[in-house]
């Protein structure tokens, strides 16, 4: 008798370890719009990373500091040559419950680098063979690459099983989180993964990411208590969550790059003193007081003091306010009546706000200014990919590396829309992968002056990232990268 | 009986080419409209090699003719297609969003009937009173009022102050009563407006005199006499509001988080996904088609002189 109350207790007590501050909790978290796709492969949208990184993993993961961690990999070693990486497994389990075998990590690799199927096959060109081993997979580069763990972080570089089909609408990860249910214009539902190999359990047993458009509804919801977090905030709503005493509000930087992006090489842009001048008299901080609430953060440089280790912090006097200066560079340029169009993307608000201040600030040192706003699919076409324009404002999401982000100003780059060419700075870029360490932080940050000097655009702000939740909801944690942990998340 | 006939066949031919019409013009919007969706699915991460390698994935790369062509093959045999902004059968799509968007329409409408007959026949008939006065302003105030801000003063007032209904999403009807309020609030007070001059215009008349005279209850001279004359272009105003409302209610849905119509073809036309805009488009035209179809045949039931037209 003793004895099964002893199996008893020790059963309970064993759940009660396992399980003990996991709790039959839901937690519903507001996003402005469904996901695109889960298929890692096609998937580019920072909208969906956000999800995604709850449900799927790579051999290594982003952790909150913008470090790479371990995931499906317990450790890995890397040769002296720099181009031999061997991951070492751990014993981890998919969603569908079966192992995950080196030859699911291979195939989900050798289908990230084949451009056929992966829209970001070209960040992994550099691989030039992906080898399954016992428990391990050895991956051989060309030449040695310091963005390569961090390309391993994304999504497009997870792993799934070899025979999966349907990604799109059911994927099958690795995470905390499995996916459920995806309701367009509804929800997705996630539930808690039993089997992670961290052998944590989150507390949420059930994570809702529910679409409502509108950002005054989500806000209302949020009080209603039917959402208990907004992850990314309008700085524009704002104010009507800041004295409420029930929500608390946690703000950081975005790591996006809200640049004035100019078209280097039409004329008279391609002359160094008007982009220069367009620079000048831009007042950053009237701007990220009238389009931002005040929350942005001025950016004197194409990457966002996000990114902490890599960021120049010494270029604000590059291109200071100066408007008189601006006004005698466009009358020593020969331009002094200058007439341009402002090109804008209507799904972002805050680009058009930030437009129309700029364009008012360029009008009192003479500039005729024509603003067009556009919706969001004509401004791809136009702006990005025919390159058709004078000047727009766009705000480009951050990565983990610095590579990603200032590789786009390379001549000839195909992300290049700013037609921006230099020859020192088309080097620095190239050196930059094949560095390590001090050396490699000092050539970005020379990049990032020649950017500035050069005035490739105008580097405006890191807008505010501003996570409101409800106040029993601890253990949020801002990542550089568009993240949602919902494991980490507990009341 | 045989001009019936010939009137109803011309009116199904009509009914068919004005479909193939719609389609095609849908279809010329999507093309014409810069952006395809291998753009928008890319964004600003896109280069030229993975456009082109997107493109051939998604079957964009064959000439815009064959596409229409594949398309309206399928469409004859019940095939809509898959989105390309959801990897879902359009159909399945459209199987959730039609019955929220249906029951919101007749829910509105409905509302906006039972709250503007009443009214409109009170303004009428004690015109001048300041009970009459009151209800002209209120109707001028449903119209002026921006609905998007109407539903957000409903969410904060019912759903985040006395809690008794949902603040958005969508489980069940009860999720639908502040939305049906919100739409209903436009539509009531054009109809009021419509009741009370057509009772005003019908109550000098003749046969109601007559009725009176022959000593009938005010209520039957009125609900009877009265407003079977008066109501008919009341009636005819309440089909054209639930015909738009069935094709979805975009601002609406996004204040309320709603999964409807109008939410898909804005996502739709948003990503340039020509199957589910086409479908969605088909699917409202041909409702507003079958309506207008429907009504013009018992038009012509009921007035003869229509058939010889």
């Amino acid at each position: 008798m003793f004895r099964r109350i002893g199996v008893f207790v020790v059963v309970l007590l064993g759940l009660w370890t396992n399980y003990g501050w996991a709790s039959d909790g839901v937690l519903n978290i507001a996003i402005p719009a469904d996901p695109d796709t889960f298929d890692p492969h096609r998937t580019v949208a920072a909208a969906t990373a956000e999800i995604a990184f709850n449900v799927y993993e790579g051999l290594v993961k982003a952790g909150p500091h913008g470090e790479v961690e371990g995931a499906l990999a317990e450790y890995w070693e890397l040769d002296e040559t720099r181009t031999v990486y061997t991951f070492y497994l751990r014993d981890a389990k998919f969603h569908d419950g079966t192992s995950v075998t080196v030859d699911d990590v291979a195939a989900a690799l050798n289908k990230a680098r084949d451009p056929n199927v992966s829209q970001r096959a070209a960040e992994l060109e550099d691989v030039e063979s992906i080898t399954p081993l016992e428990g391990a997979v050895r991956i051989k580069l060309k030449q040695p690459n310091s963005a390569f763990l961090y390309t391993l972080s994304e999504v497009a570089a997870v792993v799934y099983p070899k025979d999966a089909s349907n990604l799109a609408v059911q994927p099958v990860g690795t995470g905390p989180y499995r996916l459920v249910e995806w309701r367009p214009n509804q929800y997705v539902k996630l539930e808690r993964f039993d089997q992670h190999w961290s052998e944590k359990t989150p507390y949420y047993k059930e994570v809702y990411f529910r679409i409502i458009p509108d950002e005054n509804s989500m806000v209302l919801n949020l009080k209603s208590g039917r959402i208990d977090l907004i992850p990314r905030l309008e700085a524009s709503v704002l104010h009507q969550v800041e004295h409420d005493p029930s929500l608390k509000v946690l703000s950081g930087p975005m790591n996006v790059v809200q640049v004035l992006a100019i078209n280097n090489e039409r004329p008279p842009f391609d002359d160094w003193r008007v982009r220069k001048a367009l620079s000048l008299a831009v007042n950053k901080e009237e701007v990220i007081m009238g389009a931002a609430w005040g929350y942005g953060k001025e950016l004197h440089s194409g990457i966002s003091p996000a990114m902490a280790v890599f960021y120049n912090d010494e270029l604000s006097q590059v291109n200071p306010y100066d408007p008189d200066q601006a006004r005698a560079l466009l009358k020593e340029a020969g331009f002094e009546n200058l007439s341009f169009t402002l090109v804008l993307p209507a799904a972002y608000p805050l680009h058009v706000q930030t437009g129309e201040l700029v364009a008012d600030q360029w009008k009192q040192i003479g500039i005729d200014v024509d603003i067009q706003i556009v919706e969001w699919g004509t401004w791809l076409e136009r702006v990005y990919n025919q390159r058709d324009y004078d000047v727009s404002i766009i705000g480009l999401a951050g990565r983990l590396d610095p590579h990603a982000i200032l590789v786009r100003y390379k001549t000839g780059n195909s992300r290049n829309f700013f037609n921006f060419s230099n020859t020192h700075y088309d080097e620095l870029i190239d050196m930059g992968l094949l560095a390590e360490g001090e050396e490699r932080v000092r050539i970005y940050k020379e990049a990032q002056r020649i950017l500035a000097e050069e005035a490739a655009g105008v580097f405006i702000m890191d807008p505010p990232h501003l996570a409101v939740m409800s106040k029993r909801i601890q253990g949020w944690q801002h990542y550089p990268t568009y993240v949602v942990d919902a494991a980490s998340l507990y009341q | 009986m045989n001009t019936v006939r010939r009137y109803v066949l011309r009116k199904i031919l009509g009914f068919f080419s004005t479909a193939f019409l719609i389609s095609l013009v849908t279809f010329g919007a999507l093309q014409v409209l810069p952006g395809d969706p291998a753009t928008l699915i890319l964004g600003t991460e896109a280069s030229p090699e993975a456009l082109i390698s997107l493109r051939s994935q998604l079957g964009l790369d064959r000439p815009a003719i064959v596409r229409y062509g594949q398309w309206l093959v399928r469409f004859v045999q019940g095939d809509l297609g898959e989105s390309i902004r959801y990897s879902i059968p359009v159909r399945e799509l459209m199987g959730h969003a039609v019955p929220l968007t249906f029951t919101l329409a007749i829910m509105a409408v409905s509302a906006a009937l039972l709250i503007a007959v009443p009214l409109g026949i009170v303004s009428a008939t004690k015109q001048g009173t300041w009970f009459s006065k009151v209800i002209v302003v209120l109707s001028q105030l449903g119209m002026a009022m921006p609905q998007f801000w109407v539903g957000i003063l409903f969410i904060e007032f019912f759903a985040v102050r006395i809690r008794i209904f949902p603040s958005g999403g969508y489980d069940g009807l009860l999720s639908l009563v502040l939305p049906a309020l919100t739409l209903c609030m436009p539509r009531a007070a054009v109809l009021t407006r419509m009741v009370r001059a057509g009772m005003m215009s019908v109550l000098g008349q003749d046969y109601v005199r007559t009725a009176r005279a022959k000593g009938l209850s005010e209520r039957t001279v009125l609900y009877k006499h009265a407003l079977a004359n008066g109501a008919i272009g009341v009636f005819t105003i309440a089909g054209i509001q639930l015909t738009q409302l069935l094709a979805g209610t975009i601002v609406i849905e996004q204040v309320f988080g709603l999964p409807g119509l109008g939410q898909l073809l804005l996502a739709g036309v948003m990503q340039r996904d020509l199957p589910l805009v086409q479908g969605l488009v088909m699917l409202s035209g041909l409702l507003i088609l079958f309506v207008n179809f429907v009504f013009d045949l018992i038009l012509m039931l009921l007035d003869p002189r229509v058939r010889f037209e």
